[in-house]
C-alpha cells in the first residue's frame, strides 16, 4: 500500500506559515523514513497552513484520505482570512495546483475548482501520478496578488 | 511641410512631394479594398520551379506542386552590422536591413553589397530612432517602423522622406514600441507591441481596422513582433510571448494558431520574425535558433538552421535570428541575427535536398548559461536569468569564481512560473528573490533558504514562490496605471525601505511600489511619453535619492529623483549605447556599452574617470555587455551578455575572473577559439 505521508500528520492541526514541510511536523510525530504500509490511518485528517505573509488560514482534507500515487482524489479545502477568522468572501479566489520540483513537472490534470460558499471550496481532478516528493499549491488570489501556501507531501 | 492631426489625436507628417503621392494613393482607396485578395507587402511575383528558374505565378495553388526546392543553402554573410533588427527584399532582390543601432535603413545587392543608406539618427522628418521594422510596397516605398519615435516613417524609392504618422500612446492611430509591419497596395498592417494588437492604416496613415489585445486566448496576443499578409488578405501575426502564429481572415477575425513553447518541430521558442512567400510561412524562432518553414495553416513543414555553438560562429549556423525575408521570386532567403550584427543569405538546395538543421535544437534544461542580460546581486549571491529555458540560476561568488547552486521556475504561465524572466532583485538580508516576468506581466516574490557560509552545495528547492502580483490586475484597479497598456516589469531594483522600482522598457516607463506591493508614483506622465528611446537599465543610488536610467538609444544615463524629477545626465563621445548601470556610495556611476564592448568610469558630476575593454572573446573583453553590479567584496559583476558569461574586475578594470558558458570562457582562458580550446 502506498499512502500519503504529510506534515498534517495524525493529531491535532498544526498551522505552518508560507510552506509545511516535512521537518516542520511535531517531534512526536514518525519520520518519514518510518512510516510504514501496517501503520494505522491518521484520525484526523485537516491540516492547516499559512501563506508567507500570515494574511490567510487554509484548511483542507482529502478524499479519500490517505493521499495515494497514482490515484485521484478531491480537496475539501476552507479559506479564512488569519486577522478576523472570517471566511473569505468573493472579493478572493482559490486556486490549486501541484508538482513534483525536482523533477521539474507538474500533475498530467488540471484541477477544477468549485466555491461551495463563503470560503469554501471543492477541488476536483487532483491527482499525483507517481511516488516522490510532491508539494502542493494553495494560491489565493485577492486584486493582483496571489499568495501562496504550500504543503509538502512525500508518496510512497 | 504641413502637419495634419488625425483620429486619435496623432500626428502625421508629410512632404509637398509626398503629399502628391499620397494623394493619389488616396484615389485608389475608393474601392473596398479590405476584404479583397491583394498582393502582399513584400510582393510575390513569381513562383520557383523545380530547376530555379521564375515563373508566372499561378492564379491557384498547385493541388500537385512539383517536387519543392527547399530555401536554406548557406551563400553569404553581411556582416558590419549594428543590431540588424529586421530585413525586406525588393522585387530587385535588393536587400534593407533596419539597422537598429544605427538608425538608418542599409540597403544592399542580393549578394550582401551595400547600395546606400536610409534615414538617420534623430526625430525629426526623415530621421530614425532604433528602427525595428521595414517593407517594401510595390512602387519602391520604404515603410519603417520607427520604434524608438513611435511612428511609421515612409521613404520614398529613392531615399526621401514622404511622411509619417503615430506618435506614442494607446489612441486609435498613435503606437508603443512599433516592430514588423506589412505593406499592400492599400495598407499599412503594424505589430502595435506595445499596445498588444495589430492595427491597420491605409497609405496615408488613417486607421482602418485594429485587432488583438493582451492575452493567450485566441485573438489575443502578448507582445505581438511581426506581421504579414497572405495573398488572400488573411493577416499572419508572430505572438511572441504565447510563442504562437495566429492566423485571421482579412476582417481580422477568426483566428487560429500553432505553435506553443518547445524545442521540437512545430514548436517556437520566443519567435521574432516571419515572412510569407506564396503557401509558405517563414519563422524566426529565435532562440530555437533555426528557421521553421510551414504552411500556411500550420504546422511546420520543415526547417534550417543549425546552433552556432562556437563563439561568432557563422557560414550558415545560426545565432538568436531575429528577422527573415523571402526574395519575391522564392530564391534566396535573408536571415539577420542582431545579437551577432549580421544577416546571412541563403539560397536554394539542390532538387529533393533538406537544408542542414541542428541535432541541439535547443539548450540542456540542465543549464548552459545562455544569461539573460540583467543581474541580482547580494552578499555572495548573484541570480541571472535563463534566456532559452526561461528560468532563474543562482550562483555563490567563491572568491570571483562562481558555482551554481539552484534553478529557480520554468517557462509556464503560472503563479512561478515565467515567460522571458526579465528583471531580478536579490536580497540576501530578507532572503528574497524577486523576478520580473515580462512576458506573463508579473513580479514574482520567492523566499530563499540559504546554506550557512562556507556550505556549499546545489538546491534543488532554494526558492519558494511567496506571492506574484499581477500587473494587469493591478492596472485595472489602479488610476495611475489605467491609462497605460499592460506593464511589462522588464528591470526591478529594490532600494533599502523595500520600495520597488519597476522600469518597462517598452512603454517607457518607471512604477514604484510600496513594500507592501502598492502603487507609489508612475512616472513619467502617460500624456508626455517615455523621455528614453531604448531604456535598458535602472539602478538606485546606495542613498535612495536618486534613479538612473541607461538610455540606449541616445546614449546617455540620465537621473532623476524618486518622484521622476529630471537631475543630470552623463555622457562621452565614445559612449554609444549604455547597456547597463550601477553606482557606487561616492556617485562614481560605471556604465556597460552594449556597443563598443567597453566599460565606462564616471565620478558623480560627470567626468569620465576611464574606460576600460574591447569587443572580443578574451579576458577582459567583453561582447554586448549588459548588466552591471557592485559586489560586497566592492568589484565590478558585468553580465557579458553576447559572450554568455560574466566578468569580474576591479572598480579601476583589472580582469579578475569569469563564469558562463563553456564554450565561452575555456576559449577565453586558453587564449584562442580553436576546437580544442572549447571542447
Amino acid at each position: 500500500m502506498r499512502r500519503m505521508w504529510s506534515s498534517g500528520g495524525a493529531a491535532a492541526l498544526l498551522i505552518v506559515a508560507g510552506c509545511s514541510q516535512p521537518g516542520d511536523r511535531p517531534a512526536t510525530q514518525p519520520s518519514a523514513s518510518s512510516v510504514k504500509p501496517a501503520d494505522p490511518p491518521p484520525a484526523a485528517e485537516s491540516i492547516q497552513l499559512a501563506d508567507t505573509d500570515n494574511i490567510f488560514q487554509i484548511t483542507f482534507k482529502s478524499d479519500p484520505f490517505p493521499i495515494e500515487a497514482g490515484k485521484p482524489f478531491s480537496l475539501r479545502v476552507d479559506v479564512a482570512r488569519r486577522a478576523t477568522h472570517s471566511p473569505i468572501g468573493d472579493e478572493a479566489a482559490l486556486n490549486v495546483d501541484a508538482a513534483m520540483p525536482e523533477h521539474r513537472h507538474g500533475m498530467n490534470t488540471q484541477p477544477r475548482v468549485t466555491r461551495l460558499g463563503p470560503g469554501q471550496f471543492e477541488v476536483k481532478g487532483m491527482l499525483l501520478h507517481m511516488s516522490g516528493r510532491w508539494e502542493m499549491y494553495f494560491d489565493v488570489v485577492e486584486g493582483a496578488m496571489t499568495r501562496r501556501a504550500t504543503h509538502v507531501l512525500e508518496l510512497e | 511641410m504641413r502637419f495634419i492631426l488625425k483620429g486619435g489625436g496623432a500626428v502625421r507628417r508629410e512632404s509637398v512631394v509626398g503629399a502628391v503621392s499620397a494623394l493619389a494613393v488616396f484615389l485608389c482607396l475608393v474601392r473596398p479594398a479590405i476584404a479583397q485578395e491583394e498582393p502582399t507587402s513584400r510582393p510575390a511575383t513569381a513562383q520557383v520551379n523545380p530547376v530555379g528558374t521564375a515563373t508566372s505565378a499561378p492564379t491557384t495553388r498547385p493541388t500537385a506542386a512539383p517536387a519543392e526546392r527547399k530555401l536554406g543553402a548557406y551563400h553569404a554573410t553581411i556582416s558590419g552590422l549594428l543590431d540588424p533588427g529586421a530585413v525586406a527584399i525588393d522585387d530587385k532582390g535588393r536587400i534593407y536591413v533596419a539597422e537598429s543601432g544605427r538608425h538608418r535603413v542599409s540597403v544592399f545587392d542580393k549578394k550582401g553589397k551595400p547600395v546606400r543608406t536610409i534615414g538617420r539618427k534623430g526625430s525629426g522628418d526623415g530621421e530614425l530612432f532604433c528602427p525595428a521594422g521595414v517593407a517594401i510596397s510595390t512602387n519602391g516605398d520604404v515603410f519603417v517602423s520607427d520604434s524608438g519615435n513611435h511612428r511609421i516613417v515612409v521613404f520614398d524609392r529613392k531615399g526621401q522622406f514622404r511622411l509619417s504618422w503615430g506618435g506614442y500612446g494607446s489612441e486609435l492611430g498613435r503606437l508603443i514600441h512599433p516592430m514588423g509591419l506589412s505593406v499592400s497596395d492599400t495598407r499599412v498592417s503594424v505589430a502595435d507591441a506595445g499596445n498588444d494588437r495589430i492595427q491597420v492604416f491605409d497609405r496615408r496613415g488613417d486607421v482602418l481596422r485594429h485587432f488583438g489585445e493582451w492575452g493567450a486566448n485566441p485573438g489575443q496576443f502578448r507582445r505581438p513582433v511581426d506581421v504579414d499578409i497572405s495573398r488572400g488578405a488573411s493577416f499572419h501575426v508572430l505572438d511572441r510571448d504565447n510563442n504562437r502564429v495566429q492566423a485571421f481572415d482579412p476582417l481580422g477575425k477568426n483566428p487560429r494558431a500553432w505553435g506553443g513553447w518547445g524545442p521540437f518541430p512545430d514548436m517556437l521558442g520566443a519567435p521574432l520574425g516571419i515572412c510569407l512567400r506564396e503557401y509558405r510561412l517563414y519563422v524566426a524562432d529565435t532562440a530555437n535558433h533555426r528557421v521553421q518553414v510551414a504552411s500556411l495553416n500550420g504546422p511546420a513543414v520543415f526547417q534550417w538552421g543549425v546552433h552556432a555553438f562556437m563563439p561568432r560562429e557563422g557560414n550558415g549556423k545560426l545565432h538568436f535570428p531575429n528577422a527573415i525575408a523571402v526574395a519575391p521570386d522564392g530564391t534566396f532567403a535573408v536571415v539577420c541575427e542582431g545579437f551577432e550584427n549580421r544577416c546571412q543569405i541563403f539560397g536554394l538546395m539542390p532538387p529533393g535536398e533538406s537544408p542542414p538543421t541542428s541535432p541541439f535544437v535547443q539548450n540542456d534544461p540542465s543549464g548552459q548559461s545562455h544569461f539573460g542580460p540583467s543581474a541580482g546581486l547580494s552578499g555572495n549571491l548573484v541570480a541571472l536569468t535563463e534566456e532559452e529555458i526561461d528560468q532563474v540560476s543562482i550562483h555563490n561568488l567563491l572568491d570571483g569564481a562562481a558555482v551554481r547552486i539552484s534553478m529557480v521556475g520554468q517557462h509556464g504561465v503560472r503563479p512561478g512560473q515565467f515567460v522571458r524572466p526579465s528583471g531580478l532583485d536579490l536580497d540576501v538580508k530578507s532572503s528574497t528573490l524577486v523576478v520580473g516576468d515580462a512576458g506573463n506581466r508579473r513580479l514574482h516574490i520567492f523566499s530563499l533558504k540559504q546554506d550557512p557560509p562556507g556550505q556549499l552545495r546545489f538546491i534543488p528547492q532554494m526558492a519558494q514562490l511567496i506571492k506574484t502580483l499581477d500587473f494587469e490586475s493591478l492596472r485595472r484597479t489602479t488610476p495611475e496605471l489605467q491609462k497605460r497598456p499592460v506593464i511589462e516589469p522588464t528591470v526591478v531594483r529594490r532600494d533599502e525601505l523595500g520600495s520597488l522600482f519597476v522600469l518597462d522598457a517598452i512603454q517607457g516607463v518607471v512604477v514604484v511600489l510600496s513594500n507592501d506591493f502598492k502603487v507609489l508614483r508612475v512616472w513619467p506622465e502617460a500624456s508626455v511619453g517615455p523621455p528614453w528611446i531604448r531604456p535598458t537599465d535602472l539602478a538606485l543610488d546606495p542613498s535612495g535619492e536618486t534613479v538612473y536610467i541607461c538610455d540606449g538609444g541616445r546614449g546617455t544615463v540620465r537621473s532623476y529623483s524618486l518622484e521622476g524629477r529630471p537631475r543630470d545626465q552623463w555622457t562621452a563621445p565614445e559612449l554609444k549605447s549604455p547597456g547597463g548601470v550601477a553606482v557606487k556610495s561616492d556617485g562614481t556611476l560605471f556604465v556597460s556599452d552594449e556597443f563598443s564592448g567597453r566599460i565606462f568610469k564616471f565620478d558623480a558630476n560627470g567626468a569620465l574617470l576611464k574606460s576600460w575593454g574591447a569587443e572580443g572573446l578574451g579576458a577582459g573583453q567583453l561582447y554586448r555587455p549588459r548588466g552591471i553590479m557592485l559586489t560586497d567584496a566592492g568589484h565590478l559583476l558585468v553580465v557579458d551578455y553576447g559572450n554568455h558569461r560574466c566578468q569580474l574586475f576591479t572598480v579601476d578594470g583589472k580582469f579578475l575572473n569569469m563564469f558562463g558558458a563553456p564554450y565561452f570562457v575555456r576559449a577565453a582562458r586558453s587564449g584562442g577559439l580553436d576546437a580544442k580550446n572549447v571542447e
